[in-house]
């Protein structure tokens, strides 16, 4: 624990599961289920809470960091430049843009507006209900993106993993950047990202083996740093939260 | 009849020998993850006819084939490797013939080996990979500099240079005039101010 926070309960590490030989890039929770996206082989996996495989559909193309809302997984498919929508465990439709996409690598959904994180275009194409905005240009300057590689909605706010400027970067709806985290922590490719409320936000530092948690003024609370290989993806469910490493192709559960 | 059945079967072995395609093995700087892994592999295949990629992320090694009626060159895959947002290190290529061609760097190491190189190693200020990129890319702009390979916990700046061609001096020089000092040099403080955030090595 870096510092007090009376409402912060700090994380430990619970349990380590095998996924498997499965390369997890990507974690979401739907429903009373996990699914991971495993990029290496091109598959979407179901998991229960605590890890258990359950279920694989392949056929993807590189999917990435994926989101669910309303019953519907959105997955990335990096390769091919598209966003598949699943429901129920099958394909059933893609999402339609009126853009087009360099590596898709990350998606959030609130209602009916859409974020994604436009890996080569170092942008976010953001649907705020009625057209499409892009948010972010190439760069390292506050409002810039240098491969951004996951993105989340939360309230009037877009949450960007701003990967290789080493930060997570805060816009507004209007794609004004208000906030940059993290640039002073030394991360090393901020790959993922979970915002839990304004003032718990999560990030791995895919490089270095951590995952740091910062409260809404940009400060770290918390550093966790024990078994993490390569952790590429996390999200907070109500058995814990799940940390996926890439390399060690493990899923981490911590608990408060 | 057995005549026939042998020369059809013979025509078939030959045909099947006939190589056709050209094998590629790059190294690439900077592949740390799955997204740039895959990266490569994306902007790869937008040369129509790539088979069987693969790509090791602990090496960063990266192997492939293309039809050889295309003759993909050298600088082609170094343009493609660059494009994904990467840095070639070494191209080598074996045709379909059985000609191998090897990317500059790679004809400096045989030249190495041949006791035509030297090393120097000084140290140079900076932070993270952002900075390693940079320094090791001015210290190549060098005339007769290779492998320049900076290390971000030591800050040490090794370099392969050809005898008699420059000196360390001049390769400290390249690396201060884009904001990184030197054991013997240090950069101007307009050139430091515009370095990325991260990148702020002075305290």
């Amino acid at each position: 624990m870096m510092t007090s926070c009376h409402s912060y309960k700090p994380w430990s590490l619970r349990t380590q599961v095998s996924l498997k030989g499965i390369s997890p890039i990507g974690i979401t929770q739907l429903n009373d289920h996990l699914w991971i996206s495993d990029g290496d082989h091109n598959r979407m996996v179901k998991a229960t809470l605590n890890g258990q495989i359950l279920d694989t559909i392949y056929g993807f193309d590189r999917p990435m960091h994926i989101a669910s809302y309303d019953g519907k997984l959105y997955v990335p498919n990096y390769g091919s430049d598209n966003i598949v929508i699943l429901e129920k465990g099958l394909v059933t439709d893609t999402l339609h843009l009126n853009d087009s996409l360099d590596a898709p690598s990350g998606i959030s959904i609130l209602g009916d507006e859409i974020a994604i994180a436009d890996f080569y275009n170092h942008r976010i194409l953001f649907f705020n209900g009625i057209k499409w905005l892009p948010i972010g240009r190439e760069g390292h300057e506050k409002g810039e993106l240098y491969y951004p590689t996951d993105v989340q909605l939360f309230k009037d706010k877009i949450y960007v993993a701003d990967a290789y400027n080493n930060r997570i970067q805060i816009f507004n709806k209007n794609g004004q950047s208000i906030q940059t985290i993290g640039e002073d922590d030394n991360m090393n490719a901020s790959t993922g990202i979970f915002i839990a409320n304004e003032n718990e936000l999560y990030v791995t530092d895919f490089e270095h083996n951590k995952v740091k948690v910062y409260n809404g003024e940009g400060k770290l609370i918390q550093r966790l740093q024990l078994s993490l290989e390569k952790p590429i993806d996390l999200i907070k469910t109500a058995k814990g939260l799940m940390v996926i490493n890439y390399k060690g192709k493990t899923l981490n559960i911590y608990k408060q | 009849m057995m005549l026939s059945l042998m020369l059809i079967s013979n025509l078939g072995f030959s045909q099947n020998n006939t190589k056709t395609m050209d094998a590629f093995t790059v190294q690439v700087d900077g592949l740390g993850c799955p997204f740039c892994a895959y990266g490569l592999e994306k902007k790869f295949k937008e040369l129509s006819g790539m088979k069987k990629p693969n790509i090791d992320m602990e090496t960063g090694i990266f192997t492939f084939e293309f039809p050889s009626l295309e003759k993909l060159s050298i600088q082609a895959v170094q343009e493609q490797v660059e494009k994904a947002g990467y840095t070639p290190i070494q191209v080598e290529i074996t045709r379909s013939s059985g000609e191998v061609e090897r990317s500059e760097k790679q004809e400096a190491q045989q030249h190495n080996l041949k006791g035509e190189m030297q090393q120097i190693s000084f140290k140079v200020e900076g932070n993270c990979g952002m900075c390693k990129a940079r320094i090791e890319k001015a210290a190549n702009t060098v005339n007769g500099v290779y492998n320049a390979h900076w290390d971000e916990n030591t800050k040490l700046l090794k370099v392969q240079v050809t005898k008699n061609t420059s000196t360390q001096k001049e390769i400290e020089y390249a690396v201060t005039k884009v904001g990184h000092n030197t054991e013997n040099s240090t950069s101007s403080d307009t050139v430091y101010e515009s370095l990325p955030p991260c990148c702020k090595y002075r305290k």
